[in-house]
């Protein structure tokens, strides 16, 4: 057993986001073992074989970015390597309770079926509900409920091999059926996942422990899309809900799982507490059944939440708000440990059915007037860094050069000329972002270098519905978004394939209207590949058309971290089944289950 | 009496008939669809058309006003379109907080308003005076959020005396409950003081200029009596308008502070229900918060007569 503690640090997990999903959730992430196609979890975890899937192949790639080191820079923060050796020495306490303070509530409940869960929601979520895979430190797929998972390409199926010996907080087996009555219900219309997991045709039983997830071949006999699949286990989906809590018509207030805590009591908007389950599965250092907590009470706070630790009210806290993650590093008496690695990248979304956005040079001068150094260091005290794509660095499809413009006002001033003289004069771009000072004061930041090479922004504020429902219906220019990241590009998918962009005032998860022939190829071949080298070329494809044709104007690799009281330890540990250990911290999201209170 | 009750209550539905309809024509005409917030920007076009069924949204306006009425006649708000949680449940959960926090501060507010009002008229032009007007000028320009942050800050960071979020059920711990109310108290309370003592002192200046009060002192009373027994009775009147309008700007006040220190009352639940456009709980919040302003000031009305006895009650507004 590991035990860490930073130190009025900033630890910069060196591995993260199993949840690539974004505030919306954008479905899972994916991620792999290198040359193998049987991605196995516990004693097998690390194994290889020479079989010819594709997942496991493709996704080995991100492992390769990882181990290359291509760090998102954060010289200036500390890394996980610095650890309180003298926490580590403590012994084990059980029993106690934390109060967590999350960046905003679950509102719809803990049905994950049917409403997205965000950050805040899953931090939640993983202590109810265990997944079937996560990721493991090293940034490979490991099975957690799962104890394995292979691709059979000849049959074209997924098949999933359920661990024994575990049941649902309500004491129902976990077994192949639950398991796939879970999957089956994620492919109606009206399910969350359902874009996601277009693909799946069929999900059965086929004995005790045994899935089989039919993945149907391309008409003409091209590959199985199915890289995504142990992605979108590893996320939202793969949050296993008792077979009662799906036939329950209130499910999403009472979720049923088999994870380390049950939930106690959920009055919106004041506070979740969930309590140790007494029946969990895995065991900790003692022998004894984990959870170490007895329980954990959940409080969403928007506003305050690094105060409310700092004060003592609270014990720990999530943020993607650098001046709230300031504050541990100038306290004494906490800790704090943050990570940017396979981070979410916030961006400007550009609408590619808003005129004159459609015309590439529109977008690249607003790139190359956008001094994105300058907006970091002044309203970040430079400590994110400069994204330049879609994928974040560890990511496959990580280019450190991707052709996205760098800050020259006077090229874009130029573009901006040369477009006014075929077409006249340019119009205003709307610009929105929610409603907030911190956003109203970088976009006013950001309006004025637009405004120094003249072109004028309408800079509207918008309420955080108003925001999410403008991007579904393509009701904007630009949109400040945050989005995506994890070590799987190909659960991008939906949002950029043409096929899933609509017209404006339609639905759409693609949501800036991408058409591009280039992109739809490689995503494409991202969700067949089974060949890692294809599946990293497609991806750098991606990478590369995003920064030439400018759909995006990237601005930062999201930083989150986790401030926390100093007597607690062993909050971003998680022991796999198998062996080994899952990633200490994916975009604020972290596993409670080993976290211990040092009560004296 | 009876007649002004009459009216009031007859008042009382027109208001709320307006306001409620009022309410649901701005709420649809704003942008944002609870679906859309319930499933998330990944919803399907599918998903959100099952959801609008579900929560009978594909029906015309009217009837989805008609059928919310009658739900209130029967006793009946609805349920979350969020979560399917029923409003009346989470009222009842949620209620008792702010009535607390709304209550605290109204009592303090009026506790240490009252007597400093009465001072600064009995010195009327004097030093106090003057250093009390000023102060209640000071504190009427600190806004509720700069000094909620503030007392945060300088009591919850600096010298942990109080808790920055949250409050403490009265019924689980009540010394508890008191500390952890003593922050947003004193955050909503503190324009209200200076409103208070600002009103009666210059009531109170007004009255101590009348001829009733000359004769007092003239009859030997002390000033102490002539003050508090005959000089603040006639000047409640103004006061007690005040107190009475300022329900209003209580609730609102409260809107403010329950964000700021965490606190999951009536006002923390309108702002949610806004963001998550559920529509049914705004509804219901606006007409219960219609309902309480009326309410409250007819109370105002009653009191009149119990302060001055030559008041028939309903003339005086």
């Amino acid at each position: 057993m590991i035990q860490r503690s930073g130190k009025n640090w900033f630890r910069v997990a060196a591995v993260t986001a199993v949840f690539a999903i974004g505030a919306a959730a954008c479905g899972g992430s994916s991620s792999s073992d290198t040359d193998d196609t049987a991605v196995s979890s516990g004693d097998e975890a690390n194994s290889t074989d020479n079989s010819d899937d594709s997942s496991g192949d493709a996704s080995d790639s991100a492992n390769d970015a990882a181990d290359n080191g291509e760090d998102a820079g954060q010289d200036a923060l500390p890394t996980p390597d610095d650890v309180d050796e003298v926490a580590a020495e403590l012994p084990i306490q059980r029993g106690g309770s934390i109060t967590y303070a999350l960046e905003s509530e679950t509102a719809a409940g803990w049905d994950l079926s049917r409403t997205a869960c965000p950050r805040a929601c899953l931090q939640v979520a993983q202590t109810i509900f265990d997944p079937l895979i996560t990721v493991d430190a090293d940034g490979e797929f490991a099975g957690f409920l799962l104890e394995s998972f292979e691709f059979d390409s000849e049959r074209s199926v997924w098949v999933l091999e359920v661990r024994p010996g575990i049941e649902f907080q309500n004491g129902e087996e976990l077994n192949a059926e639950a398991v796939a009555l879970h999957l089956r219900t994620l492919l109606e219309p009206e399910s969350i996942s359902a874009l996601a997991l277009e693909y799946v045709e069929s999900v059965t039983a086929v004995d005790e422990l045994t899935v089989e997830v039919f993945v149907p071949p391309g008409e003409n006999g091209e590959p199985a899309p199915a890289a995504g699949f142990p992605g979108q286990l590893a996320g939202q989906a793969g949050l296993v809900r008792a077979p009662a809590m799906i036939a329950d018509a209130e499910a999403q207030l009472n979720p049923i799982g088999t994870g380390p805590f049950a939930l106690a009591e959920w009055l919106p908007n004041d506070h979740t507490t969930v309590v140790r389950n007494e029946a969990y599965w895995l065991d900790g250092e003692d022998g004894q059944s984990l959870p170490y907590l007895d329980e954990v009470t959940f409080r969403p706070l928007p506003e305050g939440r690094a105060e409310a630790v700092l004060s003592g009210t609270i014990d720990m806290m999530h943020s993607a708000d650098i001046s709230d993650l300031e504050k541990f590093v100038e306290n004494d008496g906490f800790n704090l440990e943050a990570s940017d690695t396979f981070a979410e990248p916030s961006y400007l979304m550009i609408n590619q059915d808003s005129p004159p956005l459609d015309d590439i040079r529109i977008r690249r001068a607003l790139a190359l007037c956008l001094d994105g150094q300058t907006i970091i260091d002044v309203r970040s005290a430079g400590i994110p860094t400069l994204a330049n794509g879609p994928y974040a660095p560890g990511s496959i499809g990580y280019l450190a050069e991707t052709g996205f413009p760098d800050f020259d006002p006077e090229a874009g001033m130029a573009l901006i000329e040369e477009w006014e003289a075929e077409n006249g004069e340019l119009r205003p771009i709307r610009y929105g972002t929610i409603a907030g000072n911190s956003a109203s004061i970088t976009a006013q930041l950001q309006s004025k270098m637009w405004n120094d090479c003249g072109i004028e922004i309408d800079f509207r504020q918008l309420e955080f519905g108003e925001h999410v429902e403008s991007g579904q219906l393509g009701d904007f220019d630009m949109l400040a978004w945050r989005f995506g990241g994890g070590p799987d590009p190909s659960s991008m998918y939906q949002f950029w394939h043409s096929s899933q962009a609509q017209p404006v005032g339609e639905s759409s998860v693609n949501f800036n209207r991408i058409r591009d022939d280039v992109i739809d190829e490689n995503l494409d071949r991202m969700r067949s590949a089974s060949d890692p080298d294809e599946f990293r070329e497609a991806a750098e494809a991606v990478s590369l058309r995003f920064g030439e044709q400018v759909y995006n104007l990237w601005t930062s690799w999201t930083v989150w971290g986790i401030g926390y009281d100093d007597n607690i330890h062993q909050v971003t540990i998680l022991s796999l089944p198998g062996g080994g250990f899952a990633l200490p911290l994916s975009s604020g999201n972290h596993f409670l289950t080993e976290a211990w209170v040092d009560a004296g | 009496m009876g007649v002004l009750i009459r009216r009031r209550l007859t008042q009382l539905v027109l208001v709320v008939l307006a306001v409620t309809s009022a309410t649901f024509i701005m709420l649809e005409a704003i942008p944002g669809d609870p679906c859309r917030q319930r499933i998330g920007p990944t919803a399907t076009p599918e998903a959100i058309e099952l959801c609008h069924e579900e929560l009978s949204l594909d029906e015309p306006l009217p009837a989805r006003y008609a059928n919310w009425v009658g739900g209130v006649l029967r006793g009946d708000f609805g349920e979350s379109y969020s979560n399917g949680i029923s409003v009346r449940t989470t009222l009842a959960q949620v209620a008792p907080v702010t009535l607390q926090l709304v209550l605290y501060s109204l009592v303090l507010s009026l506790v240490i308003a009252v007597p400093l009002g009465v001072l600064a008229a009995y010195r009327e032009g004097g030093k106090t005076d003057k250093t009390l007007m000023m102060s209640a000028y000071g504190m009427l320009s600190v806004p509720s959020f700069v000094l909620g942050v503030v007392l945060i800050l300088l009591f919850s960071v600096h010298w942990q005396i109080f808790p920055s979020v949250g409050v403490v059920p009265l019924s689980e711990n009540p010394p508890e409950h008191f500390r952890s109310m003593v922050l947003p108290v004193i955050t909503l309370a503190v324009a209200d003081i200076a409103i208070y003592i600002r009103t009666l002192r210059t009531e109170m200046s007004a009255t101590l200029r009348e001829d009733f009060i000359t004769v007092a002192k003239s009859r030997g009373l002390s000033n102490r009596r002539v003050l508090w027994n005959h000089g603040l009775r006639a000047s409640s009147l103004g006061l007690l308008t005040f107190v009475g309008l300022n329900v209003g700007r209580l609730i609102a006040g409260a809107v403010v502070v329950e964000r700021i220190f965490g606190i999951n009352g009536i006002g923390n639940y309108l702002v949610n229900s806004v963001i998550q456009r559920d529509y049914l709980v705004l509804q219901t919040l606006v007409a219960i918060l219609a309902v309480a302003f009326v309410l409250v000031n007819l109370l105002v009305d009653i009191l009149y007569a119990v302060v001055d006895p030559r008041i028939k009650p309903g003339t005086q507004t």
